[in-house]
């Protein structure tokens, strides 16, 4: 194949996909700037690497891992760091629990930006519904390990909502 | 609120402003990532010790008489071309970095190993680089008689030492902040993140 082909080959599969590598971008970037850059980046990864894919997994699971890394290994700039979650240092303000789908989103994606990159994964292909054979080949934790995660990471996010 | 109340929402991604850009035009960017800095910095100092061992032949490769003269000569090519390739070498390794097409947790391990390993020879590169051109400035003039050497070489050998010293000190001092401000605080963020994970 020539590299005009794979190059044509390429954008093919990545515009079949470009919705998982904008829930990347969304998951792990909190301005419009940082997540053109990241996409930017994703993509510059993917190229590269893609003459190394052999189809011996999924293409989304391809994607998601080269993805993921990246993003986690981007170097971001100090103001776009977001802190983790550290239960003590956030207030116990209780908001009412009722509120629109809308609402309910919203609160739930600033819950999200208050969990750590490995933790932001999980819940992101939890919500793509993967099973978590796939999760664990994206992310390399066992499934067993991943099950307690995501239990841990459903009573963090109803705490951050509750205080939210 | 459950997290699984709003999994159709997520999934059809109706929350999300979309706007791809031309993946034809992306992939012929340059990444502005880590790797590509250090990766830079690996290009640069290349081109550097290319550049003095260039010089160094083009002025002094006819001047040379003595056997002496001939034999540091080549030494010094032979250095230049060891220091470069050393360089190529890791070059090469920070380059593989890119690929990151193993799940995430082999992908952090590797990643921040080979991180550690590139940062440590890149900051062993710079500090060889000003040893080069130290050594440089101080032999040759012994075989080879180039003006400005000549002239370096009238001072007085405790100006010249101190003078060696307070660069190898400024160049210590430089590299140390630009390696933190550059990686320090991404490597501490990564290894947190590892932790994590295992």
């Amino acid at each position: 194949m020539s590299g005009k082909d794979t190059e044509i080959e390429f954008e093919k599969r990545i515009r079949e996909h470009e919705l998982l590598i904008h829930k990347v971008c969304r998951i792990y970037a909190y301005t419009d700037a940082d997540r053109q850059d990241l996409f930017q980046e994703i993509i510059i990864h993917l190229w590269k690497a893609y003459p190394k894919y052999q189809g011996l997994s999924q293409f989304s699971t391809w994607l998601y891992r080269v993805a993921i890394n990246t993003a986690i290994t981007m170097l971001r700039k100090q103001r776009n760091f977001i802190t983790t979650y550290e239960p003590a240092a956030l207030p116990s303000h209780h908001a009412d629990e009722t509120g629109t789908e809308e609402e309910q989103w919203q609160q739930l994606a600033r819950a999200i930006e208050k969990l750590n990159e490995v933790e932001k994964a999980v819940v992101m292909l939890y919500m793509e519904d993967r099973s978590y054979e796939e999760m664990e080949e994206i992310l390399g934790i066992s499934q067993g390990n991943l099950r307690v995660k995501m239990s841990r990471i459903k009573d963090k996010l109803r705490q951050l909502t509750k205080i939210n | 609120m459950e997290l699984d109340d709003l999994k159709k929402a997520w999934q059809q991604g109706k929350k999300q402003s979309l706007q791809t850009p031309d993946i034809m035009q992306l992939i012929h960017q340059k990444s502005r990532g880590p790797i590509a800095s250090l990766k830079k910095s690996f290009r640069r100092q290349m081109t550097v010790v290319a550049v003095l061992l260039t010089t160094v032949v083009i002025t002094n490769g006819r001047q040379v008489e003595s056997v002496p003269g001939h034999v540091l000569l080549f030494t010094y090519i032979a250095f230049c071309f060891a220091v470069i390739l050393g360089f190529y070498l890791n070059y090469r390794l920070t380059e593989r970095m890119e690929h990151m097409d193993q799940n995430v947790k082999e992908n952090l391990e590797n990643y921040v190993a080979q991180l550690q390993k590139r940062l440590k020879w890149q900051y062993i590169g710079a500090r060889l680089v000003v040893l080069i051109f130290i050594l440089l400035l101080e032999i040759l003039p012994l075989y080879f008689h180039a003006r400005m050497l000549d002239r370096w070489h009238s001072v007085s050998p405790l100006v010249r030492f101190s003078a060696y010293a307070a660069y190898m000190l400024f160049v210590f001092f430089i590299s140390r902040r630009v390696k933190e401000r550059k990686f320090g605080q991404h490597l501490r963020h990564l290894k947190e993140v590892l932790t994590t994970i295992k």
